[in-house]
């Protein structure tokens, strides 16, 4: 177990006091092993059965390598080759993002956020790894911001800008390293109301394209359903982006829940993605190795379903309850779930049990 | 490639619940889900529809024989109709989910007072298309339903409804009635037919039903109860009581001109009583023995007093050192109730994660 035990009463309020160590793992010698024989790694946020939020670092074979304490819940995790870092996000409406070195060698650096904003769970690096974007609620205007954070000096902010709509959620770069997608999920929310979504019906989710070096907007995207939040994302190869949607209506309605956006060619949802499986909320999204294929996660429909990313053809469903986080490995998948399992999509081998609970993603790090 | 050499490597004891509770079985689901609509919710919606008719009785006769007694009678109606929708306002689900219907009954939260300028517009423009019926349900959700109509039967000038002729400011308040008529008829219709939501919602697993599996219909129940004292604990509480006395804001209190921010929360509380007592949620454990059914019977009960012993307006309640110390005790109770929920009942009836946790974002 990696865990160290003095830990383990760690006071969260440590956190906003900045104070001490706070990578929990002391990596053992088979865990200093596998981490440096791993060039494949994964990370999630988790929580623990003792009620801990922690984020954790696992081997392409789902072996625990290493798990850095969370103030609260986190949502996302993102990762920088160059510098061997990941940053944790707080779920929304939390004020966090700690970053950490995969190898452990530095201390996690808390980032708290800037006054009269919250993190909405995601971020991403730059392709040089010199910049960190994260997705951020201006909550007394309401309008959703990306954050700019310088990561060769201490993550200070360096500004933000517009997200060009309501609530945004995951952001990622496409393939062309210029160009950062939003999905503007829509969904007003205000810290002194909790995470209660205030604007049901009035709420018009987008997606929008900016330019990461000026902030301009490049092209921006709604759907004919108000309803439907636009919530995650995964990059194509040919440089659009697949998305996933959470309806926000009558449960006797399922609209389509994913659907595909390229530049300059508009926005579709497929319609076969109108599927009661999905329980109207789709979780995580991750493209396959050859980009031919998508697996689209959904934590309350139970399942895990593989399209076809050229025409949203469904592959495959296989039932995952909980299912969580996917991500590519090999020329599959690998799965996690809020039930702590861990899947290789498409492969016979057993399922893994781990003692924790998995939040919504499941991150690639190739280092 | 990397390979999976999978095996269990840990007991699995602490995630899931206590081993000596049993999750429910489908025969026990589907009478849960059967006698929650039948005894719970047609119910409430039928309770709704009577006070609706009532209130609209009550406006309509403010509006021909203007004066202090139908005034009262008018507001009287009012405060019966928004404790009527109290006790089902947080079931987010099925027809009310459809056509703004949620919204339009009432808008809340209102953060930035949308309601109250879109309502004062209305009245200092004469706007004529608020007494149309047909022309109120095309206009913003925020001046068609219960919020709006506070305001102009207790709000700043509503003394002029109990003094003169009809008014524009009565007949708007007559038209949103006739609205409120419209929709309550539609949920209770929607409810209430043999092949409609009512057989929707039994018999989770049916292909004709919205869950596709038991889970789905427990989880169903479960949000309805967590996010409903939720509501009530950060949106309607927490709108008014903030950390100390001077950052307080009693005008944000939902209702605060009619004096129905308490009784409204205490018949949203009830409703989630009434899912365990009258739907049976207490009983869909068995072996319950550790008695989650009754910690969560005994903070329901201590919620529910310490609301009804807010015995004043808002305003000066959150004035009164005793009172205030009571809203601030009930949000810890309500935080105390949602954790039984959300975790312990959670955890017995399946949900090995609890039910918060798949609303991962």
């Amino acid at each position: 177990m990696l865990i160290n035990s003095r830990y383990e009463l760690m006071d969260r309020r440590l956190f906003v006091a900045g104070a001490g160590s706070l990578f929990l793992s002391t990596l053992n010698g088979q865990a200093a092993e596998n981490l440096d024989k791993s060039e494949l790694l994964f990370a999630s946020c988790i929580k623990r059965s003792d009620g801990r939020f922690n984020a954790v670092i696992l081997n392409g074979d789902a072996d625990l390598i290493a798990e850095v304490a969370l103030p609260e819940r986190g949502h996302a995790v993102v990762f920088d080759a160059n510098s061997n870092r990941a940053v944790a996000f707080a779920r929304r409406p939390g004020n966090f993002a700690l970053v950490f070195s995969v190898d452990g060698y530095e201390p996690p650096r808390n980032i708290v956020a800037e006054e009269g904003r919250h993190f909405y769970g995601h971020g991403v690096f730059s392709p040089k790894g010199d910049l960190l974007f994260a997705s951020e609620n201006d909550f007394e205007t309401s309008t959703g911001k990306i954050g700019i954070y310088d990561a060769t000096n201490q993550f200070k902010r360096l500004g933000e800008f517009d997200s060009y709509g309501i609530g945004p959620h995951e952001i990622l770069l496409l393939n062309d390293g210029k160009t950062l997608a939003i999905a503007n999920g829509g969904i007003e929310t205000h810290p002194d109301f909790g995470r209660a979504k205030l604007n049901l019906s009035t709420m018009k989710p987008s997606l929008a394209f900016i330019d990461i070096k000026t902030g301009d907007l490049i092209e921006k995207h709604t759907l004919d359903l108000n309803r439907l939040s636009i919530r995650h994302l995964a990059a194509t190869h040919s440089g659009g982006v697949i998305f996933g949607c959470q309806f926000q209506g009558s449960k006797s309605d399922t609209p389509p829940l994913v659907g595909r956006s390229d530049l300059g060619k508009g926005i579709s949802l497929w319609p076969l993605t109108a599927d009661k499986s999905f329980a109207n909320y789709t979780g995580s999204l991750a493209t396959s190795k050859d980009g031919a294929h998508v697996a689209v996660s959904s934590p309350k429909g139970g399942v895990v379903k593989i399209f076809k990313t050229k025409n949203g053809q469904a592959v495959k469903t296989f039932k995952m309850a909980g299912s969580a986080g996917v991500a590519r490995i090999g020329g599959g998948f690998i799965a996690s779930s809020e039930r702590g399992m861990v899947k290789a999509i498409g492969d016979n081998k057993p399922d893994r049990q781990m003692p924790f609970l998995f939040d919504n993603h499941l991150t690639r790090m190739v280092r | 490639m990397k390979h999976f050499v999978f095996a269990i490597v840990i007991s699995l004891g602490a995630l899931n619940a206590p081993s000596a509770i049993a999750a429910p079985d489908a025969k026990m689901i589907s009478w849960v889900m059967e006698t929650t609509v039948d005894q719970v919710i047609i119910p409430a919606y039928e309770n709704f529809d009577q006070a609706v008719r009532q209130l609209k009785q009550q406006t309509t006769s403010l509006c021909q024989s203007p004066g202090k007694p139908s005034l009262t009678d008018a507001r009287n109606a009012f405060s019966k109709t928004v404790i009527a929708w109290g006790g089902i306002e947080f079931l987010r689900s099925g027809p009310v989910m459809k056509n703004n219907r949620l919204e339009r009954v009432l808008f809340y939260p209102d953060r930035k007072s949308t309601g109250l300028k879109q309502v004062q517009r209305v009245l200092a423009n004469e706007d004529a298309s608020a007494t149309s019926i047909e022309r109120l349900k095309k206009k913003s959700v925020a001046v068609q339903g219960l919020g709006a109509l506070e305001f102009l039967l207790f709000g700043t000038g509503s003394d002029v409804l109990s003094a003169t002729g009809e008014t524009f400011r009565c007949k708007f308040a007559d038209t949103i009635a006739t609205n409120l008529q419209d929709i309550s008829a539609e949920l209770v219709n929607a409810w209430k037919a043999e092949d409609g939501v009512k057989a929707q919602w039994k018999n989770p697993g049916n292909p004709n039903s919205v869950f596709r599996t038991d889970l789905e219909a427990v989880n169903e129940l479960l949000g309805t109860a967590v996010h409903g004292l939720e509501a009530v604990r950060d949106i309607r509480l927490g709108a008014f009581l903030r950390k100390a006395p001077p950052s307080d804001r009693p005008k944000s209190a939902l209702l605060w001109r009619s004096n129905n921010t308490i009784p409204a929360m205490i018949a949203n509380v009830e409703m989630v009583a009434k899912l365990f007592e009258t739907g049976g949620m207490d009983e869909m454990i068995s072996n319950d023995e550790f008695g989650v059914i009754n910690s969560i019977k005994f903070e329901l009960t201590q919620v529910l007093s310490v609301l009804r012993a807010i015995d004043k307006p808002i305003n000066l309640a959150l004035k009164d050192a005793d009172q205030r110390k009571k809203l601030e005790y009930l949000k810890l109770a309500l935080g105390f109730l949602l954790k039984r929920i959300d975790t312990e009942y959670a955890n017995a009836a399946g949900l090995a994660s609890g039910f918060s946790f798949s609303d991962g974002d």
